[in-house]
């Protein structure tokens, strides 16, 4: 009895940790869409400071972004279309890194347009975005070999 | 050879991975585009020139700091004059590609450094004892400094003329930098190939 109770902890706890890199990410994505769907002009602006964008794009950008993050989030933190979900997570994190080392490298002074909710009047330090990003792209890494892995022991 | 390429992005496209990604952008942005089309008020707007909009922004920020700017126009007219050094806060690399004919570079990064043997009355040498000759060679009190960097939105040339008015030297920002220069017919030293 007492074993049995050992093992289902045990499970318990691997189930936890195996679905906690996708809690993480998803919430994250969730947390950090909300604040861009409540106040799109200022994550227009924040696009815009990218100097990279075509200005007819930058709307049309401000509108859909958030709103691919928001389902990205709610689809890995509720197991939904979790293949896709992973890969436009994935996607979506690589190209954030690439825009934040160009405006590092750039000098631009910017707001890098992540939580438009959390943002302050004050620059932010992007490299310590950079490496936020990088540790969320390795826990959607980590979601995805998860996912082959699972999918490797049902064909087996 | 067509057809097995196509078969290959046919079983590409297939893919569970690439199929899902697809529906939710779809669902994405037809709810984004409807929403922000339906929103009464705080939609983005389609028909703003966010880059003008930054612009400004800007512009009232340093309107607010203790840093002095100038326009395209009038930093011409001192250089036409020749009373002006241009400050180029870019990098070297950038800087070796084309500059302002007048300028000079002073990289934000060994700011303290340049400022600090520039005050001494010495040339700024590298860790490694070399005299970079795109370096600003002398500060003067009397001389009238413009500090540019890329554009609007670079903000090397701000940190620049900050640290340079601290330090009693007279020292404008042209916020435009050298794309707002060379929009506005400004000639540009490119660099010689061979």
């Amino acid at each position: 009895m007492n074993t049995n109770m050992n093992i289902n902890k045990k499970v318990l706890y691997r189930s936890f940790f195996q679905r906690l890199p996708r809690f993480v990410v998803g919430f994250v994505f969730i947390l950090a869409a909300v604040g861009k769907i409540i106040d799109p002009m200022s994550f227009a602006t924040d696009i815009a400071g990218y100097q990279l964008f075509l200005a007819n794009l930058i709307p049309i950008m401000a509108a859909t972004i958030p709103w691919i993050e928001l389902f990205c989030g709610i689809a890995l933190v509720l197991n939904l279309k979790i293949y896709g979900a992973v890969l436009l997570t994935g996607l979506m994190l690589i190209s954030f890194c690439v825009l934040i080392l160009y405006a590092i490298f750039a000098g631009l002074d910017i707001n890098c347009g992540c939580f438009t909710i959390l943002s302050s009047e004050q620059s932010q330090n992007l490299w310590l975005v950079f490496f936020r990003n990088i540790g969320l792209l390795l826990l959607t890494f980590l979601t995805y070999k998860q996912l082959t892995s699972a999918e490797a022991e049902v064909k087996k | 050879m067509k057809e097995k390429l196509s078969v290959k992005i046919f079983n590409l496209v297939r893919t569970k991975s690439i199929s899902e990604a697809f529906l939710i952008l779809a669902v994405s942005i037809i709810i984004g585009l409807s929403a922000n089309g339906f929103r009464a008020e705080g939609g983005v707007p389609y028909n703003v020139d966010w880059y003008k909009v930054i612009a400004n922004q800007k512009q009232s920020q340093f309107a607010s700091s203790n840093i002095s700017t100038i326009s395209v126009n009038a930093a011409m007219a001192f250089d036409e004059l020749s009373e002006a050094i241009f400050l180029d806060a870019r990098t070297q690399d950038e800087f070796k590609q084309g500059h302002i004919p007048n300028a000079k570079l002073f990289p934000p990064e060994i700011a303290e450094e340049l400022l600090d043997a520039l005050a001494r009355g010495e040339q700024y040498k590298s860790p490694d004892g070399v005299v970079y000759s795109e370096l600003l060679g002398s500060l003067e009190k009397g001389q009238v400094y413009i500090a540019y960097c890329s554009g609007l939105i670079c903000n090397k040339a701000e940190k620049i003329a900050q640290m340079l008015t601290e330090a009693g030297y007279n020292t404008l920002l042209m916020p435009a930098g050298l794309d707002g220069w060379l929009a506005n017919g400004g000639k540009m030293l490119e660099a010689q190939r061979n």
